[in-house]
């Protein structure tokens, strides 16, 4: 009796047994790859980080792919667009894969890429199997080698990277990448004490400085010939309260005189970290001497703010320009922000690069780093540690939706 | 029954034969638009890889892959 009771019973928990494998077959409980294959995203950077070159000086970069989960590809492509008064293209090497034929461009095209400040990489794998791409992995895609014509950080902007990845059925799909920015403006300024420099001062520029200045018809000196103006800035990151040691930030100034842009190319500095949790740096500018000028300040990974005074400070509300303008002249101008908070979040947007927002893609460009645990990824770090703490972790998803919280969104104008 | 009509019946009767779409040269994929995918699967069938069902990287159809159908796709590409 006992015996026909455990055979019944070992029957039905087989049977259970057997129905729970059936179900969780269909329900893809089984599937290895579940966690890691949602939206495949490569993150592409430049290395080394872009540092000032000397006027005639070389450089020679590596673009890196890194995809989020193992990538088979067949090929990729992107563009790169530079400033062909400020840099020069030398060579360009393909690392993985060879270069499509009449598709992408190579060393062999460096007269039409200078040209046209463009080169279209394009390239194919010349194997049936295609290559591997392995999870949160470093692959070198393609070398650009160049000659900086005036001094400045070369001005390398990415876009359109595309990848095609082959499925396990032989489809393929294009598989849209991330451009980390690796870009700052050239510039024939000199290196300053706290962080290289990079403005504008060529003769042309200098020239479409002096139209600025005539066309602005309430400017108190529209006539005068425009001087070198050091100025010295300090302000504050929203989030950041540890000082950590050569903490370094590429910083992005673009002057109104009059309410006109007075050149296309933003003015790029480097601010560096001090103990007292402001970030310093300095740049030379020729400018014309005048009361009418307008600030617009862009740390890397955080909104612009609008600066219209020397000393703008942040109270209960935010800081607004009102009428207000700056007043410069020749010497040395201090520009203390540090009653500004500068708001941490623009780290992405739909083309892979800050763009002016704090919005959803940023919120999630960082939760997938954490739910990816690699927030310790030194590219990672570059791309999204909001705090500059060394880690992307939820300190900093925090500091996006404090942002939200404050109503902020996107750049001031 | 489920998904007819009947109370409102299409009358007289339509014909409702779909059109046979003209095939691109040039469309590997067969998705009816030529676009880089569709040079990179050229570049999977030159390579020996596997393509998937229906697709033909043969796009001039001279029995061969080879780069007469690249210069093709390319073209079309380009356009």
């Amino acid at each position: 009796m006992i015996r026909k009771k455990i055979i019944i019973t070992t029957g039905i928990l087989l049977i259970i047994g057997i129905l729970t494998i059936v179900y969780g077959v269909t329900k893809g409980w089984f599937n290895k790859k579940s966690k890691a294959s949602g939206t495949p995203t490569v993150l592409l950077r430049v290395d080394p980080i872009p540092v000032q070159i000397a006027e005639n000086n070389t450089f020679s970069y590596t673009l890196k792919a890194n995809p989020n989960q193992n990538l088979n590809i067949i090929g990729y492509l992107l563009t790169i667009n530079f400033d062909n008064a400020k840099v020069q293209i030398t060579s360009i090497e393909y690392k993985t894969g060879v270069i499509s034929q009449d598709l992408g461009q190579d060393t062999s095209n460096k007269d039409t890429v200078n040209q046209l400040g463009k080169i279209n990489i394009q390239a194919e794998i010349s194997t049936a199997q295609g290559e591997l791409l392995l999870q949160n992995t470093d692959v070198n895609l393609v070398t650009i080698s160049g000659k900086a014509l005036i001094t400045g950080i070369p001005q390398l902007l990415i876009d359109n990277f595309k990848l095609y990845q082959i499925n396990s059925d032989s489809t393929l799909t294009e598989v849209s990448g991330g451009v980390g920015e690796f870009s700052t403006s050239s510039s024939s300024s000199q290196s300053s004490s706290s962080g290289s420099v990079a403005s504008s001062s060529s003769s042309s520029e200098q020239s479409s400085l002096s139209s600025s200045s005539s066309n602005a018809s309430t400017s108190s000196s529209s006539s005068q010939e425009s001087v070198k103006v050091v100025i010295k800035i300090k302000y504050r990151m929203q989030g950041v309260l540890n000082w950590i040691a050569n903490q370094s930030a590429l910083t992005k100034l673009k002057i109104l005189k009059n309410g006109v842009e007075i050149d296309n190319d933003s003015i790029s500095f480097i601010a560096s970290l001090s103990s007292d949790y402001l970030w310093h740096g300095q740049f030379e500018q020729r400018l014309v001497p005048s009361n009418d000028y307008v600030f617009l300040v862009k740390p890397d990974k955080h909104l612009q703010r609008k600066v219209c005074s020397l000393s703008g400070r942040d109270s209960s509300t935010l800081y607004d320009c009102g009428e207000n303008t700056i007043t410069l002249s020749s010497n040395t101008t201090d520009l203390d922000l540090s009653g500004l908070t500068f708001f941490a979040g623009d780290i992405t947007g739909e083309q892979g690069i800050a763009d002016g927002k704090v919005d959803s893609l940023d919120y999630v460009m960082i939760q997938l780093i954490i739910q990816n645990n690699t927030g310790k990824d030194p590219t990672k770090v570059a791309k999204a540690d909001l705090n500059y703490d060394g880690i992307v972790d939820t300190q900093d998803a925090s500091l996006i939706i404090e942002v939200w919280e404050k109503g902020i969104n996107q750049d001031e104008k | 029954m489920r998904g007819i009509n009947t109370i409102y019946p299409t009358f007289p009767p339509q014909l409702t034969t779909s059109p046979t779409p003209i095939p691109i040269i040039g469309d590997v994929d067969q998705n009816n638009k030529i676009e880089m995918l569709d040079y990179y699967y050229f570049i999977r069938a030159a390579y020996s890889g596997m393509l998937p069902m229906g697709m033909n990287a043969d796009v001039n159809k001279d029995g061969q892959v080879n780069d007469q159908d690249r210069d093709i796709i390319i073209k079309k590409i380009n356009k």
